[in-house]
């Protein structure tokens, strides 16, 4: 079966229309969550590659929250949402932790910040701004009488 | 296997329930009430021990002491209530999360920078001793089951004869309709919150002299709180209290009869319990808002 981005889309938002056209709803969400996971493995396996080791902590709860707070920050449902939150957050962290020792009150007063100024995360707030600067499709040129 | 083995394990497993349970009520009620998930209640806990201690050491007393860890708590989570969270109640869940997880980094950055990360110990309150069938327990961690049944009465007591326990219990199941009633909610939500952030400090405050107090107490107990309010169903206190003893229960034995145990057996009970019944123990269907 095909699975593309527009039909996730749809699935989040109309599930019985998707069903209704013929598309296997379960199917489609199924083979997202085993597509999500595998990527999730392939962070982890990329993770022992670079830093030689690995040990059942990875799995720890302090660590659990990352990747949770990458994707809301970088706004969810969007496709470069978490890379840019990604960026945001480790390079927040690092930026910061390079200033100053005590790294985790700015860090954490930061993130509280961006999420009170916007609920869309920070790729969802910049990309209707990005589209309309860097688009490349044209609009629509408007109807002549 | 002798049996005073079991019997302390027992004992331990009743305090350390009665520790979840005081967090967990908290969080329970928060997202009942506010549809919040308020991580940030592990940051209430951190001070609520860290208060505590230094009290602890300034003056030597001990129970004011905690009063004091769950007072400050208190006051920490009105200041975050008012400046944060009113801010935020509207939006989605998820987003409540990750800004209390700002909280609770930014709390324990705070944290460390006042106190160091070397742990602290804590002065227990009663050195003494008692024998329960013929084992020597700590009168402090029967003192702590005690004052943890003490709080569950008076929060039933508050949830079930008093006007404000009648609007909080009213808006969990629909806020609107008590909004459209006359009542300010957002009074209430003020309310449950600050009730949630004391009982965090207090939690933190009695357990401290059981550990030792240290920055990262809060994070340490994130896995087994969740676990309490998604076991015991989220919103309901009975079901808190319940799923607090049984995990706290499930960790000591489970480390008695195999130390891994400790770590691995609570995940499969919330496993099974979640498969048998997917609410939780006393859940009701979950509310959508």
């Amino acid at each position: 079966m095909g699975l593309s981005w527009p039909l996730l889309v749809c699935a989040e938002t109309n599930e019985d229309k998707v069903k209704f056209l013929g598309y296997h709803d379960f199917k489609l969400r199924w083979t997202a969550f085993v597509l999500a996971n595998t990527t999730a493995a392939l962070a982890g396996s990329l993770y022992g590659v670079y830093f030689g080791f690995v040990s059942p902590e990875m799995a720890s709860a302090a660590r659990a929250a990352d990747p949770v707070v990458v994707t809301i920050l970088g706004g969810t449902g969007t496709l470069y949402g978490p890379l840019v939150g990604a960026l945001a957050y480790v390079g927040m962290k690092d930026l910061v932790s390079g200033i100053v020792g005590n790294w985790e009150f700015l860090v954490g007063l930061l993130l509280v910040v961006i999420m009170l100024a916007g609920e869309r995360g920070i790729w969802g707030t910049l990309e209707p701004w990005v589209r309309r600067r860097w688009t490349w499709r044209r609009p629509a040129p408007a109807l002549q009488e | 296997m002798d049996a005073p083995l079991w019997v302390s394990g027992v004992v331990y497993g009743l305090s350390m329930g009665s520790i979840f349970f005081l967090l967990a009520a908290g969080l329970s009620f928060c997202f009942g009430l506010m549809r919040i998930i308020s991580l940030d209640q592990l940051l209430y806990y951190s001070l609520g021990a860290y208060v505590a201690y230094q009290v602890n050491v300034a003056t030597g007393l001990t129970w004011p002491a905690m009063l004091c860890g769950a007072l400050a708590a208190g006051a920490l989570s009105w200041v975050v209530e008012r400046w944060v969270f009113d801010r935020i109640y509207a939006r989605e869940i998820t987003f409540t999360m990750i800004t209390s997880f700002g909280i609770l980094v930014a709390g324990v950055g705070a944290i460390k920078y006042v106190w160091g990360l070397v742990p602290r110990p804590m002065g227990i309150p009663v050195e003494a001793q008692v024998a329960v069938l013929g084992v020597n327990v700590p009168v402090y961690r029967i003192l702590v089951i005690a004052i943890t049944g003490a709080v569950y009465a008076v929060i039933q007591w508050l949830l079930n004869w008093t006007m404000v326990g009648t609007a909080i219990r009213a808006a969990v199941e629909d806020v609107d309709q008590v909004e459209g009633l006359g009542v300010d909610v957002y009074r209430l939500f003020t309310g449950t919150f600050v009730g949630a952030g004391m009982l965090s400090g207090l939690a933190g405050a009695l357990h401290g002299p059981l550990v030792m107090v240290d920055p990262q107490m809060g994070l340490e107990v994130v896995p087994f709180v969740f676990m309490v309010v998604i076991i015991g169903g989220l919103g309901s206190l009975k079901g808190t209290l319940v799923s607090a003893f049984l995990v706290g229960q499930v960790v000591s034995l489970g480390s008695l009869v195999y130390a891994p145990l400790a770590q691995m057996a609570p995940f499969a009970a919330m496993l099974l319990i979640l498969l048998w019944k997917p609410t939780g123990l006393y859940g009701s269907a979950l509310l959508r808002r």
